[in-house]
């Protein structure tokens, strides 16, 4: 059921996300799931993007480390793990391409926590994409006032006006 | 794996959250933040005290 019901969700918000929102919104985000810091980037936040950006990446990078690179193989091995990193965008995806195959040859005590880790970067991404909407949405705010306000503003002075 | 190395695993998890969120603040949140980022250290301080305390303790009860 849950197999049902959770795909028709997700697909449910991301076409209302869609048709609700405007193209730096969409852009924003989609760069942000894409690539984690990318989004602010995109928005002129330059240097939280690479705070953003670095931090996942580096506690995405210390988990696989920690679980000897065998952790990210989206539903083979740890299926809530693959519906975490989901989330990585091609970070997640790069990685399950170029760790998938490797075989697990040792016990490694620590290999749960460097699941965990990689899947809370994987899930901090999500924050990462929240914020880098709502930036783009006050950015938005910002100039759809700066439009009403420089319509309400009184017309210059014409020439003819300023002679008579 | 002992206590102590859990803790040591788990901690800096704990303080890059925790730092991921300071980092997202908004000026109208920074005094839950604030107050949140104290009780942060108190807790795992006092935790990891307390653990190596245990662990110590116990490290010479063994030996002796």
């Amino acid at each position: 059921m849950a197999k049902i019901i959770l795909p028709l969700v997700a697909v449910l918000l991301l076409v209302r996300f869609v048709t609700t929102s405007s193209a730096r919104q969409r852009n924003a985000v989609l760069l942000a799931w894409l690539v984690p810091g990318l989004g602010h980037f995109h928005l002129g936040e330059k240097k939280r993007g690479l705070w953003v950006g670095g931090l996942i990446l580096l506690t995405f990078v210390a988990g696989m480390a920690i679980a000897d690179f065998r952790n990210i193989s989206p539903f083979d091995r740890h299926s809530i793990w693959g519906l975490a990193h989901l989330f990585g965008g091609l970070m997640a995806g790069i990685a399950a391409l170029a760790t998938g195959s490797l075989n697990i040859y040792r016990d490694n005590a620590a290999y749960h926590v460097g699941c965990l880790y990689s899947g809370v970067a994987a899930l901090l991404n999500i924050l990462a994409m929240i914020d880098a909407w709502d930036l783009a949405t006050a950015k938005d705010r910002k100039e759809t006032l700066e439009v009403a306000k420089t319509d309400d503003a009184p017309p210059a002075p014409t020439r003819e006006g300023v002679g008579s | 794996m002992s206590i102590t190395q859990s803790i040591l695993l788990f901690l800096p998890l704990a303080a890059v959250i925790c730092f991921f969120c300071s980092l997202l603040r908004r000026p109208a949140m920074d005094d839950v933040f604030k107050a949140a980022g104290k009780m942060f250290l108190y807790m795992s301080g006092t935790i990891l005290a307390i653990c190596a305390v245990l662990h110590f303790t116990m490290e010479f009860l063994l030996a002796n």
